[in-house]
C-alpha cells in the first residue's frame, strides 16, 4: 500500500494560498484517478480539484473553510484500494508518514492519537542559535561538535562547544530530537544569534542510525551547508592594522603596504603625507620603505599622543621577529589567548596603573579554617579554601571606600552601586574571570560557596554568559602558585586588582617580641586617574584591618 | 582579387597602411562575406544608398540584394528576422541605422535574442550593429549611448572598439561568434580615427581589453571614444604635472576583462573610470563595484567616474560640449586624482 | 473523388481525416490532463489550454512537410503533436523536467525542437511573428521552399512586432502564413474591443497579401485555406493572413473562471464543439466506425497515460544548472 499525497495547487503564479470550500469525499470514501475530490476557492478562480490517484481517501487533513497556503498537504490517499476498511471497522486509519510499508493498516488499525501524530509530523525544526556570550561579545567560534547530523540528541545533552572572547562554553540542546541541519562547521565563526544549527522534533522523526531501509525518507533534508567559495566575500581575511588608534586616514593601499612592510601605526603616523590635507599617498609611503631600507630613517622616532589624556595612544605591535628556520614551534593563539593579549594590552594602554603592597597577619584566619575545614567539607562537599576569607575582607574595604568600585568613562567617574567580585581562575590554556555578584550579600560560607560553584564551572566549560560578566573588582591569587605577591594588571573597565599572594609562617616582631605568624602580602594595582596613593594606601590597610581582625568566634 | 574587388568599390586607390575606423568595419564585413555565404546583411538603406554613414557602399553590387538586404523601416522586424534566421543556422548582420532606434527593437533583443540559448539551448550567430555616439550635434535622439540597457541583460555579448585595428578585428570575431554580439561603433570615431591595420588576416578575441598607453600613477578604465580623450589627458599629465596614467581600453564590455582591469589598478593604486554613455547606472557603476570588491586593499584613492551628465543629449552645441565628458574633463579628473 | 484527386484539390483522404480526428481527440485530452495536473498541484505557474481551438491547431499543421517552420502559441498544442511532437516531450515540458527539451528553463510549449523545425512561443505575443519571418527569409535565401507558419490571437494581433512582420514579409514576398486565431476574449476583454473593422482578414489588403476568415471549427475549411496558403508560399507568391473565427471555451488559464464570458456565447460556441463536430462528421459518412472510435479513445488515453506517468517519474534538473547555458560555446 502506498499512501499519495493531495496539495493545494497554485491557481496562478501571484496565488499563495486557497480556501477548501467542499469535501466531495470523506475519509474512507473509495476514489477514482481525476475524480473531484473537493473543491476550492482562491483570489482568482474557484476550481474543483480532481484525485491525483485512484484509492480511498486515507487522511483529511483540513476540514472545509480553512485557507491553506499553496503545496501545503491537504489530503492523503491510500492507493490500495483492498486495504480500504469495511464500514463496520473503526473510523478509518491514516497512516503515518514514517510507517514502513511492511505493516498493513487493515489488520492493524492504529490509536486515535497517532492519526495526530502522524500529522504534527511535518518536520518541526527548531533552530539553535550562537548565544551571546557577554553583553559585549558579538560572535563566537564552533570549536567542537558533539553530534554529527542524524544523530539522536536529548534535551540539554551537549550539542557543541562554542568560544569566544569571554569565555569557552558547552552549549546544550534546547529539545530533544534529532540533529536535522548543522549550519556552519568547527572553526566557523559567526554572529551571536545566528542559527547554526537545527534539530528535528516530533514523533515522525528518524535518525540515520535507526532508520530502517524500508523506512521513509527523514522528515527534514539532512543536509550539512558548507559556504561555498562564491558565498564568501572575496575580502582577504580580517588582519588587524590598529586603524582605530589613528587620528588620520589612510587609504586601504596605504594600509596595506603598511601591513607588508612590517610598518607600525606609530611609524605610520610618523610620516609626512603629500596628498589631500596631508593624507600619506602611496608614493610617501613607498619613499619612507626605500629610505628606510637604505637606511636614511632610523627607528621609528617616538610619537607624542596628539589627542587628549583620556585617549589611549597607539598600540604598537611587536616589530616583525626573525628566528631560524626548523628552530623554532610556532603556535597558532586560540580565542582565548587573542582576547587575553588584547584585553591585557588596552588595560595597560588605558589605566596608569600604580601599585601598593601591604602584609596582613592571618594566623587567626589560618586557625579558623584549620579548626572547621574538615566538618566543612563534609558538609559542603567541597574544601574550604582562604578565597572567601580575603573576599570577605575585601568587600568590607569597598563598602568603606566606594570609589574602588568604579569606572572611567571620558571625564566622569562611575561608582557602581552592586559590588560584584570577579575572582581570577586559571585554566589549562588561560585563566577566566567568573564574577560573584552582588558579593556583599553572601556571608561567608555563600560565598566559598560561589567561588566553588564558578570555578569548577569555569574549568568544565559550563560558565554561562552572565558568569563573566558586570564584576566591579577583581581578586587574584598570585599566592596559589606559592609566590609572595604579584603585580595584576586592572580588569577594565574597573579601577582596581587586588592579589593575595602566598600564606607563609615568617618570624615577625610583635611588641618588640619575635613570634612565629602567618603572614601574607597584599598587592593592589589601581588606575591613578581617579584613585591616588592616599586612598589606595587607605583602602589596602582596611583590607589589612579586616583580615587581621577576624572574629574566630563566629559559627561557620 | 577580393581585396581588390573591395577597392574598386570603396575608398581605396592604393593600398593603405593606414586606414579610418569605418573602412576597417567595412573590411571586416567584406572578408566575413567573401568567407563565409550564410553572412548577409540587413536593415534600412543599406543596399542601394550603401549605409547612413556609408558603411556598406558597394556591398549591394558585389554580393547581390539577397545578401545586402533593403528592408522596411521596422527595427523589430530586422532583429526579429535575424534571429529567425540565425536560430536556423544563418549569420545575419543587422544594422540599426541609428543605435537610438535600437529601442523598437528593445522588446525582441532582450526578451527573445537574449534568451535563445538558455532557453532552447541553440545558438544564435547574429550581430547588431549600433552607431552609436554624440559629439556630431545629433540631439536627443542620434546621439546615444545605449549600452548599459544590453549589459545588464544576460545573455547579449557586447564589444565597443575605439581603433579601427580592434574594429576590424572584433567586426570579424563578432561574426564568427555563436552568440548575439551587439557591435558599438561610434559615429564620431567613423573618419576622424585612422590607424594602421594589417593586410593579413586577423581576430580580436571577445573579452579581452587592451592597453593603450601604460602609467604606473593612475589607471583610466573606459572604452570606445574616450580612450581618445584618456590618451590626449595622459599625454597631458606626464608632459605637464609628471604623472604617469595608464589607459585600458575595454573592448569588450561583455564579457569584461576583469583581470586586466585588476591588474591595472593593482599597479596603480587610484582608477578614474569613464564612458561616453550617462553616469548613472551606466557600465562604470558595475566596474566600480568589482574594482572595490576585488582590489580594495590595492586603492589609494576613492574609485572616481566621469561620463556625460545625466540628462538627455542636447542639440545646441555649447549646451552638447558641456553635456559630454571631454579631454579637459579626463583631464581635470585625473589631476584630481593625482592630488588625493 | 479518387484519393489523387482530393489531394490535387486540397481535399482530404478517409485515412486523413481518421488521422485528424486522431490528433484532435488527442489535443483535447491532452490539454484536460495538462488542467489536471495543475489542479494537482503538478503542474506549477500557469496552465493554458486551446478548448474549442483544435480544428484550428491540427488543421492548420496537417498543411505543412517536415521541412516547414512551425511557430506554434499556447493554445495550440494540437500542432506540437501533428508536426511530430511525442507526448512524452510535452509532458516534461510542463512539469519542469531536467529531461524537457528547454531542460526545466521554460514550461509548457516553450522550447525548441530545432529537428522537428518547432519553435515555441515566448510570453509577449506577436514576438515570435519576426522570427518566423526570419525563419521564412533563410528558406529563401537558402532556396529551402520550407514555409513558416505561425499564430497570434484576436488581442495579440494589435502589437506592433505583427504589423512589423507583416510589412516585411509581404514587402520581400516571405513564405510566411500568420494565421489569427479570433476565440472572442483577449483574457478578459471581448474582440468588440480589439478592433473595429469587419474582420481581421480585412487587415490583409493593407499589406498587399490575400486574406481569408473562415471557420474555425470547421476542419476541412482549416486544412484546405491553409494548404493553399502553404502551396502559394511554396510557390513564392509570399504571406497569406488567415482569421480562423473560434471561441476559446475556457478561461485564459486555470486560474480565470472566466465569469465574464456569456453563458449564452458559450452554449451557442458548444454547438459546434470542434472534436465532436469531426467525430459526428465520420460517424455519419461512414468513414469512422463506432468500434475505430473507441479503439482511437483508449490508444488516446494511454498514449497520455504513459507520456504523464513517464514525466513525473523523470528527475529535475540539477538546481546548479540555473547558472549554466546563457551563452553558447
Amino acid at each position: 500500500m502506498a499512501l499519495v499525497d493531495v496539495v493545494m495547487p497554485q491557481m496562478g503564479e501571484s496565488i499563495a494560498e486557497g480556501t477548501i470550500t467542499k469535501w466531495h469525499k470523506k475519509v474512507g470514501d473509495k476514489i477514482a484517478k481525476d475524480e473531484i475530490l473537493l473543491e476550492i476557492s482562491t483570489d482568482k478562480v474557484d476550481s474543483e480539484i480532481p484525485a491525483p490517484n485512484a484509492g480511498v481517501l486515507a487522511e483529511i487533513l483540513y476540514p472545509e473553510q480553512t485557507t491553506v497556503a499553496v503545496h501545503t498537504i491537504i489530503a492523503r490517499i491510500n492507493t490500495d484500494v483492498n486495504a480500504s476498511v469495511t464500514p463496520s471497522a473503526p473510523a478509518p486509519v491514516s497512516q503515518p508518514k514514517s510507517e514502513t510499508p511492511k505493516q498493513e493498516p487493515a489488520s492493524a488499525p492504529k490509536p486515535v492519537e497517532e492519526q495526530k501524530q502522524s500529522s504534527a509530523v511535518s518536520g518541526n525544526l527548531v533552530e539553535v542559535i550562537m548565544p551571546q556570550m557577554g553583553e559585549s561579545i558579538a560572535e563566537g567560534t564552533i570549536s567542537k561538535w558533539h553530534k554529527k547530523v542524524g544523530d539522536k540528541i536529548k534535551k540539554d545533552e551537549t550539542l557543541l562547544e562554542i568560544s569566544t572572547d569571554k569565555v569557552d562554553s558547552e552549549i546544550p540542546s534546547p529539545v530533544e530530537g534529532v540533529l536535522a541541519e548543522i549550519l556552519f562547521p568547527v572553526q566557523t565563526t559567526v554572529s551571536v544569534h545566528t542559527v547554526i544549527a537545527k534539530i528535528a522534533v516530533g514523533s515522525g522523526v528518524v535518525s540515520s542510525s535507526a532508520a530502517p531501509s524500508s523506512a521513509p525518507a527523514p522528515v527534514v533534508e539532512q543536509k550539512v551547508v558548507q559556504p561555498t567559495p562564491s558565498a564568501s566575500p572575496a575580502v582577504p581575511a580580517a588582519q588587524k592594522i590598529e586603524t582605530e588608534s589613528s587620528s588620520r586616514f589612510y587609504s586601504p593601499l596605504v594600509l596595506n603596504i603598511a601591513r607588508t612592510e612590517g610598518i607600525s601605526m606609530s611609524e605610520l603616523e610618523s610620516i609626512s603625507g603629500s596628498g589631500a590635507n596631508g593624507r600619506v599617498t602611496k608614493n610617501d609611503i613607498l619613499a619612507y620603505v626605500g629610505n628606510k631600507k637604505s637606511g636614511r630613517v632610523a627607528a621609528a622616532p617616538a610619537v607624542l599622543p596628539q589627542k587628549p589624556a583620556f585617549t589611549p595612544p597607539a598600540i604598537k605591535p611587536a616589530a616583525p621577529i626573525s628566528y631560524p628556520a626548523g628552530r623554532v614551534e610556532v603556535i597558532k593563539m586560540d580565542t582565548m589567548r587573542k582576547a587575553i593579549a588584547e584585553h591585557m594590552v588596552r588595560s595597560k594602554h588605558t589605566s596608569p596603573h600604580v601599585g601598593s603592597l601591604s602584609e596582613a597577619d592571618v594566623t587567626n584566619i589560618v586557625r579558623y579554617r584549620e579548626k572547621h575545614k574538615s566538618a566543612f567539607e563534609k558538609r559542603e562537599g567541597f574544601k574550604l579554601t582562604f578565597t572567601p576569607f580575603f573576599l570577605e575582607a575585601v568587600v568590607k574595604a569597598i563598602k568603606d571606600f566606594p570609589m574602588m568600585n568604579a569606572s572611567v568613562d571620558g571625564d566622569q567617574i562611575i561608582i557602581r552601586k552592586d559590588i560584584n567580585i570577579g575572582v581570577a581562575v586559571a585554566l589549562e590554556n588561560g585563566l577566566i574571570v567568573p564574577v560573584i555578584k552582588n558579593a556583599d550579600q553572601r556571608n561567608l560560607v555563600g560565598l566559598a560557596q560561589s567561588i566553588n560553584d564558578l570555578a569548577s564551572r569555569a574549568r568544565n566549560k559550563k560558565l554561562l554568559p552572565d558568569d563573566v560578566t558586570g564584576g566591579t573588582f577583581t581578586v587574584t591569587n598570585p599566592g596559589s602558585f606559592g609566590n609572595l605577591y604579584g603585580f595584576p594588571i586592572i580588569n577594565q573597565p574597573q579601577v582596581a586588582i587586588l592579589g593575595v599572594g602566598a600564606i607563609k609562617k615568617r618570624p615577625v616582631v610583635i611588641d618588640d617580641a619575635i613570634a612565629i605568624r602567618s603572614m601574607v602580602y597584599i598587592s593592589m594595582s589601581y588606575d591613578h586617574r581617579i584613585i591616588d596613593g592616599a586612598l589606595g594606601g587607605m583602602f589596602m590597610q582596611k583590607v589589612v584591618f579586616y583580615l587581621e581582625n577576624f572574629d574566630i568566634q563566629q559559627s561557620l | 582579387m577580393q581585396l581588390s574587388a573591395f577597392m574598386r568599390n570603396n575608398f581605396f586607390t592604393e593600398i593603405m597602411a593606414t586606414i579610418t575606423y569605418i573602412e576597417a568595419i567595412s573590411k571586416g564585413l567584406w572578408e566575413e562575406m567573401e568567407r563565409d555565404s550564410s553572412v548577409f546583411l540587413i536593415g534600412e538603406d543599406i543596399g542601394v544608398f550603401g549605409g547612413a554613414f556609408k558603411v556598406t557602399k558597394g556591398f549591394l553590387k558585389h554580393f547581390g540584394e539577397e545578401r545586402v538586404i533593403d528592408t522596411v523601416l521596422a527595427e523589430t522586424a530586422i532583429i526579429g528576422a535575424a534571429t529567425g534566421a540565425a536560430v536556423v543556422g544563418m549569420r545575419p548582420v543587422a544594422e540599426i541605422q541609428f543605435s537610438d532606434f535600437v529601442t523598437t527593437a528593445f522588446s525582441q533583443l532582450v526578451n527573445n535574442t537574449a534568451s535563445i540559448h538558455y532557453r532552447w539551448h541553440l545558438s544564435c550567430p547574429m550581430v547588431v550593429r549600433l552607431p552609436s555616439g554624440a559629439g556630431i550635434h545629433g540631439g536627443p535622439f542620434h546621439s546615444r549611448n545605449p549600452e548599459a540597457w544590453f549589459f545588464h541583460q544576460p545573455g547579449f555579448k557586447i564589444v565597443a572598439p575605439s581603433t579601427p585595428y580592434d574594429a576590424k578585428g572584433l567586426i570579424k570575431a563578432a561574426i564568427r561568434d555563436n552568440n548575439p554580439v551587439l557591435y558599438f561603433e561610434h559615429k564620431r570615431l567613423y573618419r576622424h580615427i585612422k590607424g594602421e591595420v594589417p593586410e593579413t588576416e586577423y581576430l580580436i578575441e571577445i573579452g579581452k581589453g587592451d592597453i593603450k598607453r601604460e602609467g604606473n600613477d593612475i589607471s583610466v578604465i573606459t572604452y570606445g571614444s574616450m580612450v581618445h580623450m584618456a590618451l590626449e589627458a595622459a599625454e597631458v599629465l606626464r608632459s605637464e604635472h609628471g604623472v604617469s596614467v595608464e589607459v585600458v581600453d575595454l573592448r569588450s564590455l561583455m564579457p569584461l576583462d576583469t583581470e586586466l582591469i585588476f591588474s591595472s589598478v593593482r599597479k596603480t593604486g587610484k582608477v578614474l573610470v569613464a564612458h561616453e554613455d550617462n553616469i548613472t547606472g551606466g557600465i562604470g557603476g558595475e566596474i566600480s563595484a568589482l574594482i572595490s570588491q576585488h582590489c580594495f586593499e590595492y586603492l589609494d584613492a576613492p574609485i572616481q567616474r566621469l561620463g556625460s551628465l545625466d540628462t538627455p543629449t542636447p542639440y545646441s552645441p555649447p549646451l552638447e560640449e558641456f553635456f559630454l565628458p571631454n579631454t579637459k574633463k579626463v583631464v581635470a579628473a585625473l589631476i584630481e586624482l593625482a592630488k588625493y | 473523388m479518387a484519393k489523387d484527386q482530393k489531394r490535387k484539390n486540397n481535399l482530404l483522404t478517409d485515412e486523413q481525416y481518421l488521422q485528424l480526428y486522431y490528433f484532435m481527440k488527442l489535443t483535447r485530452e491532452y490539454e484536460e490532463s495538462i488542467l489536471k495536473l495543475y489542479r494537482q498541484g503538478k503542474i506549477v505557474g500557469g496552465a493554458y489550454t486551446g478548448n474549442g481551438n483544435e480544428a484550428t491547431a491540427v488543421g492548420s499543421v496537417f498543411a505543412l512537410e517536415k521541412h516547414d517552420y512551425l511557430f506554434p502559441m499556447h493554445r495550440d498544442m494540437g500542432s506540437h503533436l501533428v508536426k511530430g511532437q511525442s507526448l512524452r516531450n510535452l509532458m516534461l515540458q510542463h512539469l519542469g523536467r531536467g529531461n524537457s527539451l528547454s531542460k526545466g528553463r521554460d514550461g509548457t510549449g516553450h522550447y525548441a525542437d530545432p529537428l522537428l523545425r518547432i519553435y515555441g512561443n515566448i510570453s509577449h505575443l506577436g514576438a515570435m511573428i519576426p522570427m518566423a519571418a526570419g525563419t521564412a527569409l533563410a528558406s529563401k535565401l537558402r532556396k529551402e521552399k520550407s514555409v513558416s507558419l505561425t499564430f497570434i490571437g484576436d488581442g495579440g494581433s494589435n502589437v506592433g512586432d505583427v504589423h512589423e512582420s507583416l510589412a516585411m514579409a509581404s514587402v520581400m514576398k516571405l513564405p510566411l502564413i500568420l494565421i489569427i486565431e479570433n476565440n472572442q476574449f483577449a483574457y478578459s476583454t471581448p474582440v468588440q474591443k480589439q478592433k473595429a473593422m469587419e474582420k481581421y482578414s480585412d487587415r490583409a489588403q493593407g499589406y498587399g497579401i490575400p486574406g481569408f476568415t473562415i471557420d474555425g471549427t470547421d476542419i476541412d475549411a482549416v486544412y484546405s485555406t491553409c494548404k493553399e496558403a502553404v502551396d502559394r508560399a511554396r510557390r513564392g507568391e509570399g504571406p497569406t493572413l488567415i482569421e480562423s473565427v473560434t471561441m476559446r471555451m475556457h478561461g485564459h488559464s486555470a486560474h480565470d473562471g472566466a465569469e465574464y464570458v456569456p453563458k449564452q456565447l458559450l452554449e451557442e460556441w458548444k454547438k459546434k464543439d470542434p472534436v465532436e463536430r469531426i467525430e459526428k462528421k465520420l460517424l455519419s459518412e461512414n468513414i469512422l466506425s463506432h468500434t475505430q472510435k473507441e479503439e482511437i479513445g483508449k490508444k488516446v488515453m494511454a498514449e497520455l497515460e504513459d507520456a504523464i506517468q513517464f514525466a513525473i517519474e523523470s528527475p529535475y534538473p540539477p538546481a546548479e544548472d540555473a547558472a549554466l547555458g546563457v551563452y553558447a560555446e
